[in-house]
């Protein structure tokens, strides 16, 4: 029998308690759950994208494959939590605001930052993968990593409907303690599952190339 | 561990997240809790099986 990753123990685990243990928000009631699920795909796709767009440049500067494939390793996953953001996002919005989607900056952002992601696959795809496809990718990759303090910052440079940062802020987060630990929680349970992926996948990448 | 086990445990999870926000929202009946049981259980199927399609070996894709 296969064994379970041990992300999947440690993601079920932080949820478990997001859904069962932490407090309902007394501003926005049940919904606010999501935000367990939405911050810590959020700055994993963060995370994914800087050390993917990393690997990215290190192949670009060195020409070395194997730069290459932790790269496309790395912005795989990065462009499924781009995508489940704006998802988990979207739900959230239409059980708070009452809209599915709005043109907000951070909204927008997040969209444009999803689509360069995607773009770095479709780009490979086109050049027929090979030499050319990772240089294109890794152009874009970097693109995309140049955007994300664009993203994180959108709510402050321009006046939007998104409400302003939680965790990573100038003072002390602006949430409750045992809130804030479970949601720490899901967000190390997130960055294990894109680290342990990415690995999994440079593995198989490696293996192809090898044969 | 195996994997049975995991499932049950998320099941158990997922139906609790289902029941509790129920019982506390009597307003909006189970829909605010049915919502966030298929967005959680979504979320964690969608990171589950792209790990499992990424570990793979190239060559079956």
């Amino acid at each position: 029998m296969k064994k379970t990753p041990w992300w999947a123990l440690a993601l079920a685990g932080a949820w478990g308690l997001a859904l069962l243990w932490v407090p309902a928000d007394a501003a926005m009631g049940e919904p606010y759950r999501l935000l367990y699920m939405h911050v810590p795909f959020a700055l994993c796709t963060y995370l994914g994208t800087l050390l993917g767009a990393g690997a990215a440049l290190l192949h670009l500067r060195r020409r070395e494959a194997e730069w290459d494939r932790q790269a496309q390793a790395l912005l795989e996953p990065a462009t499924l939590l781009a995508g489940l953001t704006l998802w988990t996002g979207s739900l959230w919005g239409r059980l708070t605001w009452g809209v599915w989607w709005t043109w907000d900056a951070r909204l927008t952002s997040m969209l444009v930052l999803f689509l360069l992601l995607a773009g770095t696959h479709v780009l490979r795809d086109l050049a027929g993968g090979g030499p050319r496809g990772g240089r294109l990718a890794a152009v874009m990759a970097v693109a995309a990593a140049l955007l994300v303090p664009v993203v994180h910052m959108s709510v402050y440079w321009w006046s939007t409907l998104h409400q302003e940062g939680t965790i990573l802020v100038q003072d002390k987060p602006r949430m409750d303690g045992e809130m804030l630990w479970v949601l720490a929680a899901g967000v190390v349970a997130v960055a294990w599952w894109l680290l342990a992926t990415a690995a999994a996948r440079a593995k198989a990448l490696a293996a192809e190339a090898a044969e | 561990m195996s994997r049975l086990p995991l499932a049950a445990f998320a099941a158990a999870l997922l139906w609790l997240g289902y029941e509790a926000p129920r019982a506390a929202c009597k307003e909006c009946g189970g829909s605010v809790g049915a919502v966030l049981w298929v967005a959680f259980g979504v979320a964690f199927a969608a990171l589950w099986l792209f790990h499992l399609r990424q570990a793979r070996p190239v060559a079956e894709e």
